[in-house]
């Protein structure tokens, strides 16, 4: 017997920890592996039917793993809409194993768009419109597992199309709704005068689709030129003393070295108050990707570091405690002219919001209440422009902020920059979801976590059930109708 | 009587005031809109009813009920200016609402006997001088069966830091605020059978939170602010910390009361 070479070999990752997932062809639920490959976060799994699936989902593996003791606790809500029967993600929702409640909730009021772009999660297209009578008893149902309910925001398709969009954000203001924005790509406010008096009357905060400054990038992600449409829209906003956050979709090889332009752009800009970044996520439309190279939240963060001159280091940006905190980052900025101070750079952030590994809050005599208010800032549910989030800004940091005595808008200066990688087929961990603060409302009364809607199958479901009703709806209307002459 | 009336009237004037709006926000009353259609839920109001907002403020309230109870609010104010305000807020609205503003006296209000199917009272019945008077009136204006809804300010006896028994205190309801069982009494005294009651002091605790963080905002300005916020920042935050307690303890609190006028 002649003996072979018997060196034992190590393997090339660490394995960090098992999760559940999704398969990405059959969505059944399967376990996942989540792995550290050369300073990288992959999540590798296995689908009995489908075989083996990888993809990354942080490119900076300290970060990742850093970014744990940012978990907060979780707040339980007044009231669950399903049962457990099938375990996450299948009982949504909420259903009681839920361990959040919901910060930011979404209405989809219609699955119709103005544009028609190759990249979209909500697959926008013929569908549905909903009622405002269904929308006012969604809302209805908000405030009852809510109690005190933070952010409503009414999306879609393109919500500004929606004959009754004014009266559903009333609708929302009625109800004591603290924070209500509409989420827009922005076409009808920079064309149709009379649609803009009436939303500056009713000033919702306006989640505006805003992918970069390059021509290039709108024919790539929206499948059309749009960046004088956006710049002339948001001058009308800006016209109209209106406040936009700037949503960015990022994706590899086509506006990742746009970010940087696009956070300079916002702090210019009079009606930005922040801007949102969301990697391209891979479901409904999306253009073809690479699952092991896709965008990751530190690549943005890196992006921004490298792209603005100084500005900013990787520490002005913090996990977000009330959501799993690899789900989002933030930072606050104090914008005076042309002076921008990150907000982490004046309080020791880590000392307040770090769960874990430091329970003892600092000796500060307000350290309590400067908890709250970064807890309030570090929330799913900061809208930015507005009066609560300037306040905690204050709040969290007034001693070390020397305020120049001109300022007469607080909220004016503060500038938020938010990260958020929601989850795909590819990505989908379990427990992110089941810690997710960001509803999607449903008819039925539900409150589906959004990444859950859109991976699992929920949003197909609703949409196919939703535009049978509306058939059946005109169907009637159509037949009563018809009777009319015959019975005249 | 006259001098009655005219300090009905500052107060009315006082509460419309900028100062205010700055510490409750529009709704002029702790949890805003929220509060206000809790009250709403728990009175049970139904599309159609005739309903009276006494003593509506700038009428936020009275907007908001009657479209999403789609009932039909009158708001009754004394102060001069906050029901010219109301109207012109109202009109101005893009959505329409179906309400109007009537200025007057909460404890003579100018409609028939019978003429509402529920009456609220929102963070007011602590501003009346005679609130047994008020309550009778809304009594006389309820149809048989009909809902008297009040939320106000409760303050156990002696709970009330002396720095706050003046204008801050009045602003916040709270200097001739009752207990939370003076409300009780004071409905089943005028002919109420009392329904339903409910203990929102979270409110409040957000309210004063609210107030300080809005207080620093001022102080780190360092402008022109409102006399009396100014008043207010040499006392506070220690004050501030000393009304939270009270709160906390159940001292001082904010509560709604649900009535019913017998059938």
């Amino acid at each position: 017997m002649t003996a072979t070479n018997q060196t034992k070999q190590d393997a090339d990752f660490i394995f960090h920890e098992l999760t559940r997932s999704i398969c990405p062809e059959c969505k059944t639920v399967i376990d996942a592996q989540i792995i550290i490959r050369d300073n990288k976060v992959y999540m590798r799994k296995r689908c009995p039917e489908h075989g083996w699936f990888e993809g990354i989902i942080s490119s900076d593996a300290e970060m990742y793993v850093g970014s744990v003791r940012f978990n907060k606790p979780g707040t339980i809500p007044l009231d669950f809409s399903t049962e457990v029967k099938d375990g996450c993600p299948l009982d949504c929702g909420l259903c009681p194993e839920h361990k959040q409640h919901i910060c930011l909730a979404l209405i989809e009021v219609n699955t119709a768009c103005n544009l028609d772009c190759p990249v979209c999660f909500a697959d926008a297209g013929i569908g549905y419109n909903l009622t405002l009578e269904q929308v006012e008893s969604m809302l209805d149902r908000f405030v009852e597992i809510e109690g005190d309910p933070e952010v409503i925001q009414f999306s879609g398709g393109e919500p500004t199309i929606h004959p009754q969009l004014p009266e559903m954000i009333q609708a929302a203001k009625d109800r004591g709704i603290r924070q209500v924005m509409i989420n827009t790509n922005g076409v009808r406010l920079a064309h149709d005068d009379n649609f803009l008096a009436r939303m500056a009357a009713l000033d919702p905060v306006v989640y505006f689709q805003f992918d970069g400054l390059r021509e290039e990038t709108y024919l790539t992600i929206r499948g059309e030129s749009l960046l004088d449409t956006k710049i002339l829209a948001l001058d009308r906003l800006a016209e109209k003393g209106m406040t936009a956050v700037l949503v960015a979709a990022i994706e590899r090889d086509v506006n990742t070295d746009e970010v940087g332009s696009i956070v300079e752009f916002g702090l210019r800009h009079p009606a930005v108050r922040g801007v949102v970044f969301q990697p391209v996520t891979h479901v409904g439309r999306h253009i073809d990707f690479d699952p092991m190279t896709r965008v990751t939240i530190p690549d943005i963060i890196h992006g921004i570091v490298d792209q603005t001159d100084d500005r900013f280091v990787l520490d002005d940006f913090v996990p977000v405690p009330c959501c799993f905190p690899t789900c989002q980052v933030n930072s606050y900025l104090f914008v005076d002219g042309d002076t921008v101070t990150p907000l982490p750079r004046l309080l020791d952030i880590d000392q307040y919001l770090d769960y874990i590994t430091n329970r003892a809050l600092p000796k500060a005599p307000d350290a309590a209440a400067i908890q709250t208010a970064l807890e309030g800032l570090w929330s799913a549910s900061a809208v930015a422009g507005t009066e609560q989030t300037a306040g905690q800004f204050e709040c969290a940091c007034g001693p070390g902020l020397d305020l120049p005595n001109e300022i007469n808008h607080l909220k004016d200066h503060i500038f938020q920059i938010a990260i958020k990688d929601f989850l795909d087929a590819w990505t989908f961990n379990v427990k992110q979801v089941m810690k997710c603060c960001v509803g999607i409302l449903t008819p039925d009364g539900r409150a589906i976590p959004f990444c859950a809607y859109n991976s699992v199958g929920y949003r197909e479901e609703i949409r196919d059930q939703l535009t049978q009703q509306q058939g059946r709806r005109q169907t009637r209307a159509l037949s009563v109708e018809g009777q009319e002459p015959a019975g005249g | 009587m006259l001098d009655t009336y005219s300090a009905k009237i500052c107060c009315a004037d006082l509460y419309s005031s900028e100062l205010a709006r700055l510490i409750l926000g529009d709704s002029l009353h702790p949890g805003g809109l929220r509060a206000t259609n809790r009250l709403g839920r728990a009175m049970g109001l139904q599309p159609g009813w005739r309903v009276l907002d006494m003593a509506c403020g700038m009428g936020t309230s009275a907007t908001a009920l009657s479209r999403v109870f789609h009932c039909q609010v009158t708001g009754l104010e004394l102060g001069a200016e906050a029901a010219a305000t109301s109207r012109q807020r109202a009109l101005d609205q893009p959505i329409p609402s179906d309400v109007a503003f009537v200025r007057g006296d909460a404890e003579m209000p100018p409609f028939r006997p019978g003429a509402f199917e529920a009456v609220i009272i929102e963070c007011a019945t602590s501003l009346f001088a005679d609130k047994a008077s008020a309550i009778a009136e809304v009594h006389r204006l309820l149809r048989p069966g009909g809902v008297i809804g009040l939320s106000d300010v409760f303050v156990e006896p002696g709970s009330l830091p002396p720095e706050l028994d003046g204008t801050v205190g009045m602003m916040l309801c709270l200097t001739d605020a009752l207990s939370a069982g003076g409300y009780h009494r004071l409905l089943e005294s005028g002919g109420f059978d009392v329904m339903e009651r409910a203990d929102l002091s979270e409110e409040v605790l957000s309210l004063l939170s609210d107030l300080r963080g809005k207080l620093t905002i001022w102080s780190s300005l360092n402008q022109a602010m409102p006399a009396a916020a100014e008043d207010m920042l040499h006392t506070a935050p220690d004050l501030l910390e000393r009304v939270r307690d009270s709160v906390s303890n159940g001292k001082i609190g904010y509560c709604l009361y649900v009535g019913r006028k017998p059938a």
